[in-house]
């Protein structure tokens, strides 16, 4: 019985990988060809200390570059490691392509390890969690939260997006002290690539607060303390930071910073209120967009996209199914032990709300990148539940009115899975165009600044490479929403 | 032993019937159908690549003239062609439909295609070599102040240089006016 039982499991897992294999070998093939962008990319580069001057001024023992990389008065955002990476591959390789080869191989191996992590975790078992797992990929792929996160070089939150699938895995396995070790390091590698990190927090604490078997006391104690001293290091180094810091949505428009600053920096939490119900606004609805309500819009001036309408109305519908799966679940399993279900929705409810938190000062649809995995594992589980209470409907009609439904919302998350793929090659186009008709201007304004002249001469080569261009014609174009 | 997912799972315990198998069906139906689509539409794609014939000098010049500044940077990169070399070419506006050996720079220039202007100048285009001189007062000539300023920004000191002949351009064939 058990042997037929792993014997199915394998089968189902062989078919769910086999049927997200197309979805993320186009992925990763559409990053791989990529070019990298000349703005944000040379210049971070340039922060990095690639190709310095080969004649350096001396300095007292600690690079300058490294010094510059760990203060947190140097800029508004801390992102060490992130500009780290740079550094260590480009001391490591010497090589302007090796740094730009290995950086690229980091980032698609994020997000394929992220899809093969979270199909490895949910091991569909029957065919119903088969096809829960398919929608659940779709999920993960066609949130604005993963498509802002694919662009090159912008990896700080892709990076992290394993790693907070990792430490749920190990959340939920027996405890083991190695694990506990993971978690914790998992933890200060995620924050020191981006803010967004945090949320492992919310997600690390719920699990010990949920009896997770792999949330130990010791394990949440010490991220509790490292946090707390980070938050620390960074509110005490807040220095010269303005209200807002970046360009902020309001309704149907935008404010520059220092508009938003100039009207409500007297008393900006209102604003900041608004920014974090965007950003999880974003993340349940794909509706606001970098806090503009773009759709409702778009809607109101009878311009509306058929991708918006597709956005707009699956996100709603997997919302509302999450949330009658949450509710079904917490009212079945109450007053019982905690179950892997019932974590899920307090881990998932934790890391939209930390998601949207941590947007306080501007909202981006990447900055729901971390909550987004919870999000789809939560698809997955009332997908499952909701396909198998419609089997067990007695009327045919609604079971097959009931399972068209669920067809639709699995299919409207197909084409954005699609569209999301189909943004990575669009946004390709756009960059090899800038390469191609941008560079001249870009020498000749960037005359005597040598150290970035010479990345950006040495990264012209893959800027001018073939890309490869989107894979359906405009009409699909519309339906699929890929312009980024 | 390992909790995973599937082991929260509501165990079903009759054998599936055809109402338990119709809606798992239909929720795979449309990750089956994308995947099939994917696989056809990017073996296709690579298929394309391959049996592609490479551009040829007179794909180039029809490049050039449509404004599809891509193709041109593509037949420069893959050909390895001197962008300041002149190629033949023959149109009925801009040079009445008689062939001339005229740069690329022109062309673009005559075609008002700014980014077409951008992807030369990136290339190498000299804009002191012989066949380039006149480029920026072709610009200048056809009023249009984006190109002449694409071609004084991104030519650097030698767009400085540039006396431009007492020459105006026909409306029939303004190119003319300008080959050398």
């Amino acid at each position: 019985m058990e042997a037929e039982s792993r014997r199915q499991g394998r089968f189902w897992t062989t078919a769910a990988l086999i049927t997200a294999a197309p979805l993320l070998i186009s992925l990763c093939r559409a990053m791989w060809t990529a070019p990298y962008p000349i703005s944000e990319t040379v210049g971070l580069m340039e922060l990095a200390g690639v190709m310095p001057d080969p004649n350096p001024a001396p300095h007292d023992g600690v690079d300058p570059v490294l010094r510059n990389i760990f203060s947190p008065t140097a800029r508004s955002w801390y992102r060490p490691f992130f500009h780290l990476t740079w550094y260590v591959l480009w001391h490591a390789t010497g090589s302007l392509s090796a740094t730009l080869l290995l950086f690229r191989v980091l980032e698609v191996a994020s997000v394929a390890s992220l899809i093969l992590l979270l199909l490895w975790w949910l091991r569909p078992k029957s065919f119903m969690d088969y096809a829960a797992a398919t929608v659940a990929v779709a999920v993960l792929l066609g949130t604005p939260g993963l498509r802002e996160n694919l662009e090159i070089p912008m990896l700080m939150t892709l990076v992290a997006m394993p790693m907070v699938m990792i430490v749920w895995m190990l959340l939920e396995r027996p405890h083991v002290p190695w694990h506990s070790a993971v978690i914790v390091l998992l933890t200060l590698i995620a924050i020191g690539y981006k803010e967004q990190g945090l949320v492992l927090f919310p997600v690390i604490v719920a699990a010990w607060w949920t009896r997770a078997p792999g949330a130990s006391r010791v394990a949440t104690a010490t991220v509790a303390v490292l946090v707390l001293a980070y938050l620390a290091f960074r509110f005490s180094t807040t220095g010269a930071w303005q209200p807002f810091e970046q360009d902020v949505g309001l309704g149907f428009g935008g404010l520059s910073a220092g508009d938003a600053s100039s009207r409500f920096g007297a008393f900006p939490y209102w604003m900041y209120l608004y920014n974090a119900s965007s950003t999880v606004g974003n993340i349940l609805f794909s509706e606001p967009t970098w806090g503009v309500f773009r759709i409702l819009r778009d809607i109101r001036d009878a311009k509306v996209a058929t991708w918006q309408i597709n956005e707009l109305a699956s996100s709603a519908m997997l919302t509302a199914l999450v949330i009658w799966w949450s509710v079904r679940t917490w009212k079945r399993e109450a007053g019982t032990p905690w179950s892997v279900e019932t974590r899920l929705v307090v881990a998932t409810v934790s890391a939209i709300a930390s998601s949207g938190a941590l947007g306080f000062n501007y909202s981006r649809d990447r900055m729901g990148g971390m909550a987004v995995v919870f999000l789809a594992i939560a698809a997955y589980f009332a997908v499952r539940a909701a396909g198998e209470r419609i089997a067990l409907h007695t009327s045919p009609v609604r079971t097959t009115a009931a399972a068209l439904c669920l067809m639709i919302l699995a299919g409207a998350w197909q084409i954005r899975a699609m569209g999301t793929i189909d943004s990575v090659r669009l946004r390709a186009v756009k960059v090899h165009r800038n390469w191609i008709a941008g560079l001249q201007q870009r020498r000749v304004d960037y005359d005597g600044h040598t150290q970035y002249l010479r990345i950006l001469n040495g990264m012209a080569q893959q800027g001018f490479e073939p890309v490869a261009a989107s894979l359906y014609p405009d009409w699909a174009q519309t339906i699929l929403g890929g312009e980024p | 032993m390992m909790a995973n997912a599937s082991a929260a799972a509501t165990q079903l315990s009759s054998a599936p019937s055809s109402r338990d198998l119709m809606v798992p069906l239909l929720v795979t139906a449309p990750a089956v159908l994308v995947a099939c689509l994917l696989v056809v539409l990017e073996v296709n794609r690579v298929m394309e690549e391959r049996l592609r014939p490479p551009m040829d000098i007179s794909s180039f010049a029809g490049a050039l003239r449509s404004g599809d500044y891509e193709q041109a940077f593509e037949y420069l990169r893959d050909t390895g062609s001197d962008a300041n070399n002149p190629i033949p070419f023959r149109d009925s506006e801009l040079t009445g439909n008689r062939e001339v050996l005229v740069t690329p720079l022109l062309i673009a220039v005559a075609t008002r295609v700014d980014n077409t202007v951008r992807v030369l100048m990136g290339a190498g285009v000299e804009i002191d070599a012989p066949g380039n001189r006149f480029a920026l007062c072709l610009a200048n000539q056809l009023g249009d102040t984006t190109i002449a300023g694409i071609i004084a920004h991104d030519g650097g000191p030698a767009a400085k240089t540039v006396t431009c002949p007492a020459a105006s351009p026909s409306p029939q064939a303004p190119l003319l006016a300008f080959v050398e």
